[in-house]
């Protein structure tokens, strides 16, 4: 199946008045269409930077210093800011984490619903109303006809999730880029979110680039997973080659470090030590070899290279050089 | 000893006014104790109440009715000496590391400033002191002349925790402590707060709203729902067989990152939210969101039982 959107070695920067941050640092990968990809990592690792770049929506102290996002044989890193316009919301849409601050406090839920309808699909006012109701009957929002009337202040926040989806959705798009959508909100609702998410992909068909930190929703929801740290992708691949053959001693830390329902408290916590690189001065070899449990001469002079372990899975990372001692694959990761 | 209630918390409420006419029950008629060198865990979404009763513990609130004793004094009532004593015995650990922090203070300043106002110590004994707090926590000693700014999020929960550490407490009150760290920094912060407390005797009240934490590091657990505690029991005992609609129903949204158990249809999925405070339903407050919601539940609030020996439960399903 060819790609919808495909990211080129994409490098991103922001300038300070320290100097330049390298924020992503030569990423490749590619959403088919109909599929939902994970990105995790935690915070600083490049992962919301990435959905802005693809979205356009980079502050003015970014810069794109080099790479390509091809959407249907086209350059999104090189189009128009007008072309850009008709790509976003009708091709492309994003919902962000945020629901108290992404909608316009001072517009109702109807205009802001009906500006994408009418600007993208050229509807005229009464129809876009109705297409309005609909939208919001389809993100589960009871009693559509009142609710477009009403102000962001009068919903809770999950109901303003749900209008962003609604909104993201009023164009039609064929990939959904969705940044921690349930990070602010409790886990009950966190819950009914995601399951909307998922129905409504089925649904319509589009492909899902979902931004998150939280391992379980990628287990639940996503069908490929891309690990991100220091702005780079250190592990690539199906949620059950990441999950249950895990390569990466980060990834392996990740899931590590989270308690188990089953675990029991006797047993301390598997912590990564240290803290991420400062991405000002962005280490030459591996980034994570401060960290790393298994780390060896290698990794402190020459950055790993994405290698694959099968068709589908890569990682970066030097144990998974022949010359390697295969010991570490012996540590839990896989079916123990 | 083991049984030994270090704090205990009697039918506490609090109201606040919103305006004349407006009430928000934020605390309703709570009631539990907490051990001495426990942790108990206190899991809810939010405003449901649980910050609001950690504050009500540290004397930061005044409660509407009720009583709150530590070691046997009701802790509004003290003055003076003894409402110093309290005040030195009993810390909090707050959420986020970046605004609990003074910016124009050094990493000295604010670990120091409680041992000043306690008296603990001063001049060269102090600046040792502060060292010492700062190696427990993970922290080198040079790093008490810089400022907050310099330090990472994981590294200012050390502090925040250092700080509480310094003035010799008995009894921490930690709310949401590592919510606003990343999953890798969480499991450090963790196992610090468990290192301490073996080492110093301490008793945690952990809240949050991440129940596996929660789960991992208490030994008991309330859940509240809309400033009531709906259960109370063991951590594993809770988590092995959750009585109250509410409780299982906040365990199986918990996203598990295993795709192979993810898969499996297993969800209690809620419908609706959390309904205003201001305007809480009648009788029980989660019948309007609960799957197994009865005629009794909109008419009588229901009382918490002992289903099994230390295993409390406030649902009509279990009376």
């Amino acid at each position: 199946m060819t790609p919808l959107l495909t990211v080129n070695n994409l490098h991103v920067s922001f300038h300070s008045y320290q100097g330049e941050i390298q924020a992503v640092r030569g990423i490749h990968f590619a959403v088919k269409p109909g599929e939902t990809l994970a990105i995790v990592g935690e915070s600083g690792c490049g992962k919301s930077v990435t959905a802005q770049t693809i979205m356009r929506l980079l502050p003015s102290t970014a810069k794109i210093v080099q790479g390509e996002i091809r959407y249907e044989q086209q350059d999104l890193t090189q189009l128009t800011e007008v072309k850009m316009e008709s790509i976003r919301g009708s091709q492309i849409a994003m919902i962000f984490q945020d629901p108290m601050t992404s909608l316009n406090p001072t517009m109702t839920i109807g205009q802001q619903l009906m500006e994408g309808l009418r600007k993208h699909l050229h509807l005229n006012k009464r129809l876009a109303k109705k297409r309005a109701e609909e939208l919001l009957s389809l993100v589960g929002i009871s009693n559509p006809h009142l609710r477009l009337k009403q102000y962001p202040h009068q919903l809770s926040g999950g109901m303003r999730q749900r209008v962003m989806i609604a909104i993201a959705l009023a164009g039609d798009p064929k990939l959904l880029i969705a940044d921690e959508p349930t990070t602010a909100l409790d886990v009950t609702i966190q819950a009914q979110i995601m399951e909307l998410l998922k129905s409504i992909q089925e649904k319509m068909g589009m492909a899902l680039l979902l931004i998150t930190h939280d391992l379980g929703i990628v287990a639940e929801v996503a069908d490929r997973v891309m690990v991100m740290y220091a702005g780079k992708i250190v592990e690539h691949g199906t949620v059950d080659e990441l999950f249950q053959h895990t390569k990466h001693p980060y990834t392996w830390g990740l899931l590590r470090s989270l308690p188990q329902l089953k675990q029991s408290r006797e047993e301390s916590l598997v912590a990564i030590p240290g803290s991420p690189p400062d991405l000002l001065h962005p280490p030459k070899a591996c980034p994570y070899v401060n960290r790393c449990l298994q780390a060896m001469v290698i990794c402190d002079q020459t950055p790993p290279e994405l290698t694959a372990c099968s068709s589908t899975h890569q990682v970066a990372c030097w144990l998974e050089h022949p010359m390697a001692s295969k010991e570490h694959e012996n540590r839990a990761g896989g079916d123990e | 000893m083991a049984n030994q209630s270090i704090l205990t918390v009697n039918q506490v409420s609090k109201v606040f006014s919103l305006s004349r006419k407006k009430q928000l029950q934020a605390v309703k008629e709570l009631s539990f104790s907490i051990r001495k060198g426990e942790t108990f865990g206190l899991v809810g979404e939010s405003g449901c109440g649980k910050s609001t009763i950690g504050r009500l513990i540290l004397g930061l609130y005044t409660p509407t009715s009720g009583t709150i004793r530590y070691r046997d004094q009701d802790i509004h009532q003290l003055k003076g000496k003894k409402q110093q004593h309290f005040r030195q015995k009993v810390q909090m650990v707050f959420q986020d590391p970046y605004a609990s922090l003074n910016p124009r203070m050094t990493v000295m300043d604010i670990v120091a400033e409680g041992m000043e106002i306690h008296q603990l110590a001063s001049g060269k004994q102090k600046r040792e002191m502060v060292y010492q707090r700062l190696e427990q926590v993970g922290l080198q000693s040079d790093h008490a002349s810089r400022f907050p700014h310099e330090f990472s999020g994981g590294q200012r929960q050390r502090i925040g925790i250092a700080r509480a550490l310094a003035v010799e407490p008995e009894f921490i009150v930690a709310d949401e402590p590592i919510s606003a760290l990343d999953v890798s920094i969480q499991a450090q912060v963790v196992n610090l707060l468990r290192k301490l407390q073996q080492e110093q005797d301490l008793t945690y009240l952990f809240i949050a709203h991440d129940l596996s934490m929660v789960k991992y590091i208490s030994d008991r657990v309330g859940v509240m729902y809309l400033g009531r505690l709906v259960e109370l029991a063991a951590s594993d005992e809770l988590y092995r067989r959750p009585l109250h609609p509410y409780t299982q129903a906040l365990l199986s949204s918990i996203p598990v990152p295993d795709p192979r158990q993810a898969r499996q249809p297993k969800r209690v999925l809620l419908s609706g939210e959390v309904p205003n405070p201001i305007d809480p339903p009648s009788g029980c407050p989660f019948r309007t969101r609960c799957p197994h919601a009865m005629k009794i539940c909109a008419e009588v609030d229901p009382t918490e039982i002992e289903d099994t020996p230390n295993h409390w439960v406030a649902c009509h399903l279990y009376t």
